[in-house]
């Protein structure tokens, strides 16, 4: 029943209408945190495979199969605790003395925004996985319209019509899905794995869902929606967006690509990898000369993702268990990589890089907490940074050695830009006038994004055991597939 | 024991934390305390294990806990701790410590020192895990940890836009070189299934010469090496780094992290002798990078470019070594010229630190009665590096000349002149610093006084062990197996296909002979132009072959780099960032999306609100739909 804590968020919805708008914030403060709380408690069902606890199964409407299905298994949990555990952190990011404009709507969306993360994650019946993946749209597309910086009507709009352009690809390949199960109908994942597609309709559906997905997490070509919507997006709609959103195109690839269209995986993988890996080298490229902040983190993101998806595709245990892995330590290092961004602009009111200057002067505690995200960022051994990189890149190396040799690369050029990043906005020359270090509540956010960063990179193993069974669940549709294709 | 090896590990770490989380409030004598006595405490523990490593053999290892584990990737956290590791923690944690001395004095007035102290206790411990490790993929932590340090050093007076940049490029150069170790550490999982140094050196055993996959795997452990170390063509990140504070310079420059590379072909020696295509690689590597950099070095004037191009060359000496698996010659070079250089840092340091940071040596001179202690430890380093018997140097160059005329003759001419070449530069730096006449002003000259004892006891020590380090590697001329030899025999005992040296005695009185007399030769030439000649205050082209400017201009090595690689990348960035990715990609996507509104507009058209209009229309349609089944009948 854990799994009702979708309904947590939707719940505190009630009181945030009704309450007066000065109560709105101290209410999806207690509800994240509740959130929280509950995931964290939950976890040692998850350990322990118990997933009863979890499980959640009503009819919603029973002519056409469609069930409210939700469990929760180590993948579906990773992404739980991180979507749990960067709301509160979201919260406190937040500028102090400077409260958003129409509280009400702004934290309403909030909630609506997380129920739909959650739920997402949780589905386990791909009608109802659809219709939680369009809800999470609607949030972030009024969060990003309305409280976004100049020019972000149009912008959003844009990105809006592009995922939704994404999504129908995902709704025709679901729908055909749906028909080809034996009747009864049925929409559950686990219908789909059972599933024995002609290598035809697989290919064409490995195409229809790779282009939902792709636009979504984004991978290169389809990612030009991403750095503008993530520069003019307020702080909580970039985090939000990098941080979780395009979880759910990875989270996609795992769950509904790989073990349904293993044999297409198999045959033509090999062109979206090749993809992602253009991706990760085109956006690095782009990092290494932007004078934008947000902007830079926006284009090392694409290469930091493009990687993640690679190592799905890659069919690997390695590649598997790194992309779990790095979904959640890239969502950690992104929030705080925004979060960054906008300490600085707080205060110097610019994030271009040539007008800031000698900032690890004036912000002793910022620098320090920063340069440790900036070490998971470029994929130090003993941040999670590492861990990640490392299994993806293993998976990948598994899958072409030629291939990991490129997308290797990367690790060189991330060093680059963000050492660039580093030396000429906190060292060199002082361009602006102090405005004070950290505020407490800036420092708590990065310190335990930091803590996270370090203590999950000399430690994985509890995460790494958490998604280990479901990663080779998944694969395991893969490995049959090709054993049978061998003669 | 083991806890023991913990503690080794642990005391660096908890200086770096102490110092590191709590520098700003620390008095600096209290930081420079901490940092000292952490080293100190994992040095103690070190001899601990040096002297019970007489009376047993066997390696001690230790696993803490697994670290990774997944399908196809187990690497569990853990120490592996036989003689070669023993030496290694011995010249880390002994030079380490002395530098660390040193350094109270030496940045006595900077504000930052417990940071500076915080960055060399951290520097250690990733260096201890380094040598400590018992797989490939754990002492990757410690090599990338350090490629950390190095850059946190070498930028340490960060408000110098020229120092953080040499700072950056050091990272970004390492990098590359830590690339190519991560692919051998891919393939090595491909392979073996493990990194762990037995399991892969058990499996190794069996595959055939020149194997393939065990071809790549070296050589792109080597690439690692050649990014660490400073190796051709990735050399040019080290005499940048001398930006960084003159400790560093001699701690992590030259006397430890740069031989991680030299660590790191000798402890694979297993997949290596598996490998004579990448020994040849490595000799090649190894004796080019060693006459090239000496050759920049004889044109320098900056006292610790010199010094750094030094470093250079001499480790291209220590490979070209090990490239002919003489490992134990490696060795050796790799601790005697961790005692001389850093002893031939510290005394630049100690220049440096007199002159209040004036480094160019045409700047200098007659420092010889101002600076009796450095000027007497500088000559002393100055003498072992050159190869003059009995000091430390000498022993282990022998060494490698002789051991790599007995494998690639070609490469022993090489390192012969390189050698004359080292004594040459080393000779010109000592002369024109201590003789010859002041070149500064009156002034200037009488603030110069001697460094205090807590800079000169260091080096004081250091020109000890340069004096006398030597003695475990006296040649086989004296004994019958040198000390090191025997000492580090059990390591190398498990490989097969390692041949014990056995260079001809005659030989051995030729080497020593000829060291003697270029060193002499070299000593009066840089006594007649340095001492008698007067040496300008500026350097000039004029009347002087055009090979000089080359070798002064470091051969435009770094601007063939801006060129060929920063520029064209910079290049690619820009164009993706303001052209492609913004007009042509984005273009076709908003073309899409205007053309699917041109498209709509066009029916929109249709409809036109009048209702005749529709029935038209629909009319229209019936006949079709009539038409179309009348026909299909």
């Amino acid at each position: 029943m854990l799994s009702a804590i979708v309904l947590l968020p939707l719940l505190a919805l009630i009181p945030v209408l009704l309450l007066p708008e000065r109560y709105s914030r101290s209410v999806v403060w207690s509800a994240s945190f509740a959130a929280l709380l509950l995931v964290l408690y939950g976890a040692r069902d998850v350990w322990e495979g118990n997933g009863k606890a979890w499980l959640v199964d009503w009819t919603w409407m029973d002519a056409l199969g469609v069930r409210l299905l939700l469990n929760c298994d180590g993948l579906t949990y990773i992404l739980l605790l991180l979507t749990a555990l960067l709301y509160p952190l979201l919260l406190l990011a937040e500028p102090a003395g400077r409260p958003v404009s129409r509280p009400r709507s702004y934290y309403a969306l909030l909630l609506l925004m997380q129920a739909a993360l959650f739920g997402v994650f949780l589905a386990r019946d791909a009608l109802l996985f659809y219709v939680f993946y369009e809800l999470a749209l609607i949030p972030i597309f009024f969060l990003t319209a309305f409280w976004g910086g100049e020019g972000s009507r149009r912008i959003t709009l844009k990105f809006f019509v592009y995922t939704l352009a994404g999504s129908l690809f995902l709704l025709v390949a679901i729908l055909y899905l749906y028909w080809r199960t034996p009747e009864p109908h049925s929409f559950s994942f686990e219908a789909f794995y059972g599933l024995d597609l002609t290598l035809q309709e697989q290919i064409w559906l490995f195409a229809a869902l790779f282009f939902a997905f792709a636009v979504k997490i984004p991978v290169f070509p389809f990612h030009t929606w991403q750095p503008d919507t993530y520069t003019v997006a307020p702080l909580a709609g970039s985090m939000l967006l990098a941080g979780i959103m395009l979880k759910m195109g990875i989270y996609g690839l795992m769950r509904l690509v790989l073990p349904v269209v293993p044999d297409a995986v198999a045959s033509w993988g090999w062109v979206a990898i090749s993809l992602c890996v253009a991706g990760m080298l085109y956006g690095s490229f782009i990092a290494l000369r932007q004078q934008d902040l947000k902007r830079l983190v926006a284009y090392s993101s694409l290469a930091h993702v493009g990687l993640i998806a690679a190592g799905v595709l890659s069919a690997s245990s390695s590649g598997m268990q790194g992309a779990a892995f790095q979904m959640f330590s890239h969502g950690i290092i992104v929030y705080a990589l925004f979060l960054a961004v906008d300490i600085l602009e707080r205060r110097y009111g610019t994030r271009r890089m040539d007008e800031l200057g000698g900032v690890a002067g004036q912000m002793r505690r910022f620098g320090w907490l920063f340069a440790v995200v900036l070490l998971g960022s470029v994929g130090l051994p003993l941040t999670n940074g590492f861990i990640g990189e490392f299994l993806l890149l293993n998976g990948l190396f598994l899958f072409r050695a030629g291939l990991a040799a490129l997308a290797g690369m990367t690790i060189v050029l991330s060093v680059a830009y963000m050492l660039r990043w580093y030396r000429l906005v906190f060292f060199g020359d002082v361009r602006q006038e102090g405005r004070g270090d950290l505020s407490a509540a800036e420092g708590l956010a990065l310190l335990v994004c930091a803590a996270v960063i370090v203590g999950t990179g000399i430690y994985p193993m509890p995460l790494l055991q958490l998604t280990e069974p479901v990663a080779e669940r998944l694969l395991s549709f893969v490995s049959e597939s090709t054993a049978a294709l061998l003669p | 024991m083991q806890p023991a090896a913990v503690l080794l590990v642990a005391f660096p770490l908890l200086g770096f934390l102490i110092n590191g989380l709590a520098f700003p409030k620390l008095s600096k004598p209290l930081s420079a305390w901490i940092g000292c006595i952490a080293v100190l405490a994992s040095f103690l523990l070190t001899l601990l294990f040096f002297i019970q490593s007489f009376s047993e053999t066997a390696p001690l290892q230790l696993k803490l806990f697994e670290w990774m584990a997944t399908a196809g990737v187990q690497v569990s956290f853990g120490f592996w701790i036989d003689r070669l590791t023993l030496v290694m923690l011995l010249v880390i944690t002994g030079v380490g410590f002395l530098i660390h001395v040193y350094s109270v004095g030496y940045m006595k007035e900077d504000a930052g020192m417990g940071k500076f102290f915080a960055f060399l206790n951290l520097f250690i411990f990733f260096m201890l895990l380094l040598v400590m490790a018992d797989s490939f993929l754990v002492m990757f932590i410690g090599w990338e940890g350090v490629g950390l340090c190095s850059y946190l050093l070498i930028g340490f007076w960060w408000k110098n836009s020229e120092y953080t940049a040499a700072a950056n490029k050091a990272f970004i150069m390492n990098r590359i070189g830590d690339l190519g170790f991560l692919l051998a550490l891919f393939l090595m999982f491909h392979t073996f299934g493990s990194t762990d140094y037995r399991e892969v050196f058990r499996q190794a055993l069996s595959y055939p010469t020149n194997d393939a996959t065990v071809v790549a795997i070296t050589l792109l452990l080597f690439v690692g090496a050649i990014g660490k170390s400073a190796q051709i063509p990735l050399y040019t990140w080290l005499p940048d780094a001398m930006a960084g504070p003159t400790p560093v310079s001699a701690l992590i420059h030259a006397a430890t992290m740069v031989t991680a590379g030299v660590y790191l072909v000798v402890r694979s020696h297993m997949l290596y002798t598996l490998a004579p295509v990448s020994l040849e690689v490595i000799i090649w590597i190894g004796t080019a990078t060693s006459l090239w950099a000496a050759l920049i070095a004889l044109r320098q004037d900056d006292i610790k470019k010199v010094l750094a191009y030094s470093t250079v060359s001499q480790l291209g000496f220590m490979f070209a070594a090990a490239g002919a698996m003489a490992l134990t010659s490696s060795m050796l070079h790799l601790i005697a010229h961790a005692f001389f250089k850093a002893l031939l840092f510290l005394g630049a340091g100690s220049v440096i630190h007199a002159l209040h940071h004036e480094q160019n040596m045409r700047h200098m001179g007659g420092l010889r009665r101002l600076m009796p202690v450095t000027f007497v430890c500088m000559a002393i380093g100055t003498l072992a590096i050159s190869g003059v018997p009995p000091l430390a140097g000498f022993f282990s160059k022998d060494e490698i000349l002789l051991q790599v005329a007995s494998r690639q003759g070609w490469a022993f001419i090489v390192l012969v002149i390189t050698s004359v070449l080292t004594a040459a530069y080393m000779f010109r730096l000592l002369f024109m610093v201590f003789y010859g006449n002041f070149r500064g002003t009156e002034h200037e000259r009488e603030k110069i006084h001697e460094s205090p004892r807590v800079m000169t006891v260091p080096l004081m020590v250091l020109a000890l062990l340069s004096g006398i380090g030597g003695v475990i590697g006296l040649p086989a001329l004296v004994g019958d197996v040198h000390a090191l030899n025997r000492y580090l025999s059990p390591v190398f005992l498990s490989n097969p296909r390692l041949m014990a040296p056995e260079p001809s005695h005659t030989m051995e009185v030729v080497v020593m002979i000829l060291s003697v007399l270029v060193a002499a030769g070299v000593g009066v030439w840089a006594y007649r132009r340095y001492h008698l000649q007067p040496v300008a205050r500026t350097w000039s082209l004029s009347g002087k072959p055009r090979f000089y400017r080359w070798m002064h201009d470091k051969f435009y090595v770094d601007e063939c780099y801006q060129f060929v690689f920063v520029r064209p990348a910079e290049w690619l960035g820009d164009y993706l960032r303001s052209r492609f990715d913004p007009k042509l990609l984005d273009g076709l996507v908003e073309g899409l999306g205007r053309l699917v509104q041109r498209g709509s507009a066009l029916v929109s058209r249709v409809q036109t609100g009048s209702i005749s209009g529709y029935l038209l229309w629909m009319v229209g349609g019936l006949v079709f739909l009539l038409w179309y089944a009348l026909t299909q009948w």
